[in-house]
């Protein structure tokens, strides 16, 4: 790969990369890590990539892959409060704050189902695939995440 | 009910930082230094950054994979035939300050150089000998195994 493809492929999926490791560390710093080591890993990767699918696909499962390591590390960085981390991303109305910190309240192993099919476009099948579960699991991961979503944001609209 | 443009319009506000991997990219090119260690520089790097906002870090902010991360400028970094590597970094004071570390399997893993020379972690009981080397001791092991890096000053 030369240095002219690599700088592309950084301008396009470095903040997708981020935005999926963020799903797993809620932390900005760790996610930039992550998404840095998929983007290295891709450097130096020998094996040609068939397609910018291909590219996209495999930037994603590496990073993870490299986001459950990550999970399992005892050399994580403290997470500062979400709420904190929200208010410095300039969010244009109420309703996408609240999305966003309604969807970072959710558990993990539904948090990134619903990113990988609500901002990559991702199927089922293919989430399965990158995730390694079963298609059923990604089915009722994204079930559950979407009446949790839902009970909280209705919540916090009765609550106003 | 939530669909795809309320979702990406929320979480589009996300981006990464504008740390420098093309840089890193560019000397693994050039074979100068390793994957590993362009990880570990890359990381360095971030980490200085982090300190000089929340004016701490203290946290050994390390990813499993990586032995070593410097909390100063790493310099440049090197390759010695004996497969150890030696990273070039500059101290706190301004000096020069190289540290060597082990290809062995069973080195300390998230072993924080301090910009003094000094280093610590948060799992290891971390020694800087007389003789500039590094003792690192799993903290709580009943049976001591310490593992050694050599931090020539």
């Amino acid at each position: 790969m030369d240095e002219a493809q690599f700088t592309d492929i950084v301008r396009r999926y470095r903040d997708h990369l981020f935005a999926i490791a963020f799903q797993y560390t809620k932390n900005a710093a760790d996610a930039d890590d992550m998404a840095q080591i998929a983007l290295l890993k891709c450097y130096q990767a020998a094996a040609p990539f068939e397609s910018e699918a291909h590219i996209r696909h495999w930037l994603i499962r590496v990073t993870v892959n490299e986001c459950k390591r990550y999970l399992v590390s005892p050399w994580r960085r403290y997470t500062a409060p979400i709420e904190d981390y929200a208010e410095t991303l300039g969010f244009e109305t109420p309703e996408q704050s609240a999305l966003f910190l309604a969807v970072m309240d959710l558990p993990q192993k539904y948090r990134v189902p619903i990113h990988l099919y609500y901002y990559e476009d991702y199927s089922v099948r293919e989430i399965a695939g990158i995730l390694g579960i079963r298609e059923s699991a990604v089915q009722t991961r994204l079930l559950r995440a979407r009446r949790k979503l839902k009970d909280k944001l209705e919540g916090e609209n009765d609550a106003e | 009910m939530l669909n795809k443009e309320q979702y990406q319009a929320a979480f589009a506000h996300l981006h990464a930082s504008g740390a420098p991997i093309r840089q890193e990219a560019k000397l693994m090119k050039k074979g100068r230094i390793r994957k590993s260690a362009a990880i570990t520089a890359a990381v360095a790097a971030l980490s200085i950054t982090a300190a000089g906002a929340a004016n701490a870090a203290t946290d050994g902010a390390l990813l499993e994979s990586i032995c070593v991360a410097f909390r100063c400028e790493v310099q440049d970094t090197q390759t010695n035939p004996d497969g150890t590597t030696t990273y070039s970094v500059k101290g706190e004071d301004g000096s020069d300050i190289a540290v060597t570390v082990t290809g062995d399997p069973n080195a300390p893993r998230g072993v924080l150089v301090n910009g003094d020379g000094s280093a610590d972690s948060p799992s290891f009981d971390v020694q800087v000998n007389e003789d500039g080397s590094v003792t690192a001791t799993e903290k709580d092991a009943d049976t001591a195994s310490p593992a050694q890096e050599a931090a020539d000053h």
